[in-house]
């Protein structure tokens, strides 16, 4: 059984945007799209807020797309079943010609994932790109400093199990019982 | 998501992305071509370019011989898909119909355009002679013909080349590497690091400005280096490194200090070493300043320096001295039998050294006493520990006694020549490549022209000397936004120019004064051209992944057409590809000349053969006067810079300008080349100025006002925000942006290069850019 | 409440199927039978007048849970199978196959019925609400070149829209003086103008007499009061739905044009819940009930109910009710309640084919109605949910971004702080 998953390092994540453009490039998303995002914590989209003052200081970035999660509540709310979970590899996939543009996805997300198609008036989330499965996601392969994985967590060969195996690793708002398929180490 | 990223109100932000393509990948490509992106970002990263309907969809990393060379960044991604086909993007030479910076034009073929250029180059060579027709370029393309190809008009024609490395701000530094060791450049290998234990970086930005050398970095903090960031901002970099050390901005010479006082006091010098491989051993004459030399004490002796034998207690020639003293005071008789006060070189520093207790050190660098004292001691106990000096520091007006005295902490802790230890700025096949070009290829025909310093242009431009210039031709270079004297160059140093031409790809600032525009290529247009390693030691070949947009063409083809039509198109008549072959196989570098062409065409990589682990000077040898590392630089004794000593920033804050000003590199650009990208924008939006809150309060500043940056030179408009993370006193924004991004001026308005005595006499004055003070207030609404 | 005890499941749409889901998540663990008389597990509806129609979806692209769905969460489905009648004293229910299904709790999503012409010729006429009916309608499409469309509501108009868009000729008749009476007169004009353009004739005021066959040929007559003769190939109705209350009311609920249920879907029987187009119930937003027919009626009530079915009261149905429709490229959203409207506000510009409106009461945002605006409609329901809005004056003024009016987003955060760790901290801290 696949459960494809993310697995980001935050202590090589150096919050220089590289994923964000190279998704953005390879979506060809507009203006003002992105479906993922890099904050420093608590959320501070630029100019990156660190916490602490002079010169005690500490600052990590974030970066977030869709969780692609086992409980999705964006497939649980969305009236048209254009989101659901694919069971054969775990990803949460949004066909837009079912979605109605509703949002409730959207606020039902407990990672801000799912963003609006002014084009289609229709839901747009990160597919993990699925188009390119061989080549993986267009972030994992442009990240300079490789803090970007992705793989299926039950293969035991894979980057994303061995890495979970031997690092501190956590999700984001857990409490949300999303069952998040991101998993951060620790910074 | 709600719309918090900003798009600015520029004009002409262009839509990147097509209503019908939005949201759809490309799935099949027409090509994927290797190729090189090469900004002075130093990255050289090797690139696949995916390309349909002739343009670049996708960029990925390319293969290297070492996967750890696999990468690319937001810049390289950016550029290859947006700014080709940017709304700016010039695609046909160029003409003004109207007064200088009206922005009419009319549309000229090649041939009228190079016509007209060549007809007016003749005209003024005849009039003022060859030299009067003068070209400037800088670090736009780091392909090595289209980098050279400036250089090698100008001599084709006998012609003045202006320089650009201090202009660029990058020279200081390199004057105190000159001085001290002989070399402007040096550095390890980065990608050797994880055979480091301790990196003491000096304000080398690098998950900024080298993000693609920070996996290094990262692999070898996990293997247990530690890392120290020295630098006065919290960067990217500072949140990654084990330690932040943040002295005040343009005091990294009294930190140094601090560190030297703490190595010598407590016995943590190398003192094998600094007898063996430095200067400091060597008599001074205390009145003079001047080393004594061995035809001082004997009639017909030669240069050699001398040393205190204390066996004989007297003087010997540097190398016979069974116990030469490294400290020490004494009176010695010359050959006339004057008597005078003579003491070693390490004695006369460590006069000054010994005044600069961490104590005071931290009183001038704001760095707490016992933050040197440990870094110090940690400096000098663990091995190997390698120094990584940045530009940054050496942005000052005495920048050079910056790196000059790391490079002195280096040695005395007997650092320098050891492997993966010394000091580090950045080293590669890019420079092996330019540093010394082949001279048939630089000066074809062996003919030369003028060289003249940048930094100097608009004077010597105005002033006509050291002869008169009457043209002026620019390519590769960000005359506007990364020279501090556009504003001057525009309203008085123009009106000295007959004819001014630019090469560009884009509309730049620059370029909109021109007389004659020419377009040429990107990276990706472009076809066989050789890109070195910028911090490594590869060679890569350019190869075109795209037709050339519109008209232009490369900057070999564009000085060709030049050379022709002046009779010296011999020189200019070259096969791409050949040329690229002859280039290596004819280089004065060995090293250069031993990269295999046959992989190379192949791979389109091939590996420079260099030791490992890359070590400068394991042979101790140092291309100084004194063939060794010199603490003691006699030829500044006047100038009292024979020692190191501190000397603070040229303009600190008065009551009139009360703030620094720091124009910071930061990760989303590359000088001015990727800020009127789309996806840039959109992520940064327009620079507002980082204030502190005090300063803030002080002035009635609210985060969004509109504020007026200014000193007596220039001043420049923007909105504020306030920063609880600013130091207090210093204000910045992030550089690399151009006039329309600003509601007013620009901040290298505020410029200076106020010239410097050492940097001048041994080469140039280095443009600090961030020494410069101002003020700030609220600019009334209209 | 007993989570293990059984709870039967009464309907084949997206409440009950919501029913079933909503119970398992709340914790119900014994038996949980899903009964439904249509043919296939519960499917999305919409699509039926709009893609499904002309296109070529297999059957399964309805689904609203796939099959797998039901059987790893353990609920047996009954599928074409009816229940004959309630028998609350005992707590069963009774099928037509006999089988007697025993409940703990039990879940009505009983649906509607299309409300019928009842003119002579009525079997004539095909009308569009279920998986059978769309099936039937695809194969008599096969053949038909023209169609009269019967009603000028969603079902009519939507249908309409796919259908000229098809190359056939269209013919829409609507009884009242506009499309969509229950909407403003700006909207209507705009509608109607965007079919007529499209080809469609259009003709209000047109009550239907009769349907006859036509002379001849394969085909029919649609008679009006008015005197005129409408020929199609195939003739559609959509005149609206009647609630399935009979299995209620014979069972002794409570029921007035639906069965009535309070903001947790009960009915007057503390062990039967209710969700969907078959109920009345009431609506914070409303002044009295409503009995709203719209998808996301029936999957957020049939959440709350499912949780009463469970004992969890604390999850009332408090939402805003929205709806949409897509005719042509338009796609047409409202949100809110249209009761005692005395202001409206428009955002956009009707001749760019996008804009909303905004409609106050008493000087408080109650509703939108939107075209191509799904921005304003997807802010405009989360603003209604929480009880805010726009002001008219920041309604009417295009610059002003109704985002700016939602609260913060929640942060992003590590609920387990992480190892501690100082980087490029001061050293005595270290």
């Amino acid at each position: 059984m696949t459960q494809l998953a993310f697995v980001i390092d935050l202590k090589r994540c150096i919050g220089c945007d590289t994923c964000v453009v190279g998704c953005k490039v390879e979506h060809r998303l507009p203006d003002g799209a992105f479906r993922l995002q890099v904050f420093d914590a608590e959320r501070a989209p630029t100019p990156r807020r660190p916490q602490g003052g002079h010169p005690v200081a500490s600052q990590n970035w974030l970066p977030t797309m869709c969780h692609h999660c086992s409980d999705a509540p964006c497939a649980d709310v969305c009236p048209t079943t254009a989101l659901w979970r694919r069971d054969e590899d775990g990803l949460i996939v949004l066909d837009k010609d079912k979605c109605v543009g509703c949002q409730r996805c959207g606020e039902a997300c407990p990672y801000d994932a799912l963003s609006f198609d002014a084009h289609t008036g229709t839901a747009d989330k990160c597919t993990a790109c699925d188009h390119r499965r061989d080549e993986g996601p267009a972030c994992a392969t442009v990240c300079p400093t490789g803090a970007i994985h992705f793989g299926d967590l039950h293969d035991t060969d894979s980057n994303v199990h061995r890495l979970l195996a031997t690092h501190e690793h956590r999700r984001l708002n857990e409490s949300s019982q999303a069952q998040s398929n991101i998993y951060y180490l620790a910074p | 998501m709600t719309a918090s990223t900003t798009v600015p109100q520029t004009p002409a932000v262009p839509r990147a992305v097509s209503h019908g393509q939005a949201y759809q990948p490309v799935t099949e490509v027409d090509r994927v071509v290797r190729t090189v992106c090469s900004p002075n970002c130093m990255g050289t990263c090797g690139v696949y370019a995916h390309v349909k309907d002739d343009r670049i969809v996708r960029l990925a990393p390319a293969p290297f011989p070492d996967p750890g060379y696999e990468r690319i960044c937001l810049k390289g991604i950016a550029m290859a898909t947006q700014r080709l086909h940017h709304p700016d993007r010039l695609t046909h030479p160029l003409i003004r119909t109207g007064p200088r910076g009206s922005g009419q034009w009319r549309r000229a073929s090649w041939d009228e355009a190079l016509d007209h250029i060549a007809e007016r180059l003749r005209d003024i060579a005849q009039r003022h002679g060859d030299t009067a027709n003068s070209w400037i370029t800088a670090t736009g393309n780091y392909g090595f013909k289209a980098g050279t190809s400036t250089p090698r008009i100008a001599n084709t024609l006998g012609g003045t080349c202006f320089t650009s490395m201090a202009l660029s701000g990058d020279f200081a530094g390199s004057v105190g590497l000159i001085t001290t060791l002989g070399v402007p450049f040096m550095g390890n290998d980065i990608s050797e690091i994880g055979g480091a234990r301790y990196l003491l970086n000096i304000g080398r930005n690098a998950a900024d400005t080298a993000h693609s050398e920070m996996h290094f970095i990262f692999d070898a903090m996990a293997r247990g280096m530690k890392f120290v960031m020295v630098d006065p901002r919290w960067t990217r970099t500072a949140a990654k490194a084990d330690e932040w050390v943040a002295p005040h901005p343009g005091t990294d010479i009294a930190l140094a200090l601090g560190m030297i006082h703490v190595v010598v006091r407590d016995g943590l010098m190398d003192e094998p070493y600094v007898h063996a491989h430095t200067n400091a051993p060597m008599l001074v004459d205390t009145a003079s300043g001047h080393l004594l030399r061995e035809r001082d004490q004997h009639p017909g002796g030669g240069d050699v320096c001398l040393v205190w034998d204390a066996a004989v207690q007297a003087p010997r020639p540097v190398g016979t001295a069974s116990q030469p003293q490294l400290r020490g005071r004494w009176q010695v008789r010359d050959a006339k039998g004057v008597t005078r006060d003579c003491e070693t070189g390490f004695e006369a520093n460590w006069r000054v050294w010994s005044q600069w207790t961490p104590a005071r050190a931290e009183a001038v660098c704001g760095v707490p006493a016992e933050q040197i004292e440990r870094i110090a001691r940690e400096y000098a106990t663990t091995s190997p520990a390698w120094i990584w000096l940045g530009a940054g520091p050496q942005r000052y007006h005495h920048g050079h006694i910056t790196w000059r005295a790391y490079a002195t902490l280096a040695a005395l802790c007997g650092n320098i020549g050891k492997p993966y230890a010394g000091l580090s700025l950045l080293d590669g096949s890019q420079i092996a490549m330019v540093a010394a070009p082949p001279n048939d290829w630089i000066a074809p025909g062996g003919r030369r022209g003028a060289v003249l310093p940048g930094t100097q242009m608009l004077d010597l431009i105005e002033q006509g000397r050291p002869h008169p210039i009457k043209s002026l031709w620019t390519a590769g270079i960000g005359l506007a936004s990364q020279t501090p004297f556009f504003k001057r160059f525009v309203e008085r140093t123009l009106p000295h120019l007959e004819l001014f031409v630019v090469t560009e790809q884009l509309m730049t600032d620059a370029a909109r004064h021109a007389d004659v525009v020419l377009p040429c290529v990107s990276y990706y247009e472009d076809d066989w051209d050789l890109v070195g390693g910028g911090e490594n030691w590869f060679m890569q070949l350019r190869r075109r992944a795209v037709p050339p947009v519109g008209e232009s063409r490369n900057d070999m083809d564009i000085y060709a057409g030049i050379a022709e039509r002046l009779g010296h198109g011999e020189h200019w008549r070259i096969d791409p590809e050949q040329s690229c072959r002859e280039i290596l196989a004819t280089h004065p570098d060995p090293r250069i000349r031993a990269v295999d062409w046959d992989t190379l065409r192949r791979d389109g990589v091939a590996r420079v053969p260099v030791p490992r682990p890359y070590t400068p000077f394991q042979d101790m040898k140092f291309p100084t006067p004194s063939g060794r590392i010199e603490l003691y630089q006699e030829r500044f004794a006047e100038i009292g810079e024979a020692v190191l000593d501190h000397k603070g920033p040229l303009e600190n804050a008065d009551p009139r300008h009360p703030l620094r000003l720091i124009t910071y590199k930061h990760v989303h650009t590359t000088h001015s080349q990727h800020t009127v990208l789309p996806v840039i924008n959109e992520l940064i939006g327009r620079p507002r100025l980082q204030i502190a809150p005090a300063d803030a309060a002080l002035r009635g500043i609210s985060s969004g006002d509109r504020v007026r940056v200014f000193n007596d030179r220039g001043a420049f408009v923007l909105p504020a925000v306030i920063d609880p993370r600013a130091r207090a006193g210093t204000v910045s924004l992030p550089q690399g942006f151009w006039q329309r991004h600003f509601d007013a001026g620009h901040p290298s308005d505020l410029g200076h290069i106020p010239d410097n005595a050492v940097q001048s006499r041994v080469m140039e004055t280095n443009y600090p850019i961030w020494d410069v003070v101002c003020d700030v207030r609220k600019e009334q609404t209209a | 409440m007993n989570l293990d005890a059984p709870l039967v499941i009464v309907g084949g749409g997206q409440a009950a199927a919501q029913l079933c889901e909503r119970a398992r998540r709340l914790g119900h663990r014994g038996p949980l039978t899903l009964v439904s008389d249509e043919p296939l597990l519960p499917y999305c509806r919409p699509p039926l007048s709009k893609q499904y129609l002309v296109g070529q979806h297999p059957p399964d692209w309805l689904l609203y849970r796939p099959a797998s769905f039901y059987e790893r969460h353990g609920i047996e489905t009954r599928l074409g199978r009816r229940v004959v009648s309630i028998e609350r004293e005992r707590h069963e229910v009774l099928l037509d196959d006999g089988a007697r299904l025993p409940y703990a709790g039990l879940g009505l999503a009983l649906g509607a019925r299309v409300r019928r012409l009842g003119v002579p010729g009525d079997q004539h006429v095909c009308y569009l609400r279920g998986f059978d009916d769309v099936q039937r309608l695809r194969a008599a499409l096969i053949k038909a070149r023209s169609v009269v469309v019967i009603g000028g509501g969603f079902i009519g108009l939507e249908t309409a829209a796919v259908l000229v868009q098809t190359g056939r000729r269209v013919t829409l008749l609507a009884s009242e003086a506009t499309v969509l009476p229950r909407v403003g007169a700006p909207l209507a004009a705009f509608l109607q103008r965007r079919h007529t353009a499209a080809g469609v004739q259009l003709l209000t005021h047109c009550r239907v007499t009769e349907v006859r066959v036509h002379d001849g040929d394969a085909g029919f007559d649609v008679l009006t009061r008015d005197g005129g003769v409408h020929r199609g190939d195939v003739v559609i109705a959509g005149i609206g739905i009647v609630p399935n209350t009979e299995l209620a009311q014979a069972a002794g609920l409570a029921c007035d044009d639906g069965i009535l249920v309070d903001d947790c879907g009960r009915t007057s029987d503390p062990h039967i819940t209710a969700a969907g187009d078959c109920t009345r119930h009431p609506n914070s937003l409303s002044v009295g009930p409503l009995r709203l027919e719209t998808v996301h009626n029936a999957v957020e009530q049939a959440r709350s109910a499912a949780a009463a079915l469970c004992g969890r009261v604390d999850q009332p149905y408090r939402q805003a009710p929205w709806v949409w429709s897509d005719q042509y490229d338009l796609r047409l959203q409202s949100v809110g309640v249209f009761e005692a409207i005395d202001h409206t506000v428009q955002r956009g510009r009707p001749e760019s084919g996008a804009f909303s409106l905004l409609h106050f009461r008493a000087g408080r945002f109650v509703a939108l109605e939107g075209v191509n605006r799904p921005g304003d409609f997807g802010v405009a329901r989360r603003l209604l949910n929480l009880g805010l809005g726009p002001t008219p004056a920041q309604a009417g003024d295009d610059a002003f971004d109704l985002l700016d009016l939602l609260p913060p987003k929640r942060p992003l955060v590590f609920e387990t702080p992480w190892p501690h760790r100082h980087p490029g901290s001061h050293p005595t801290n270290a």
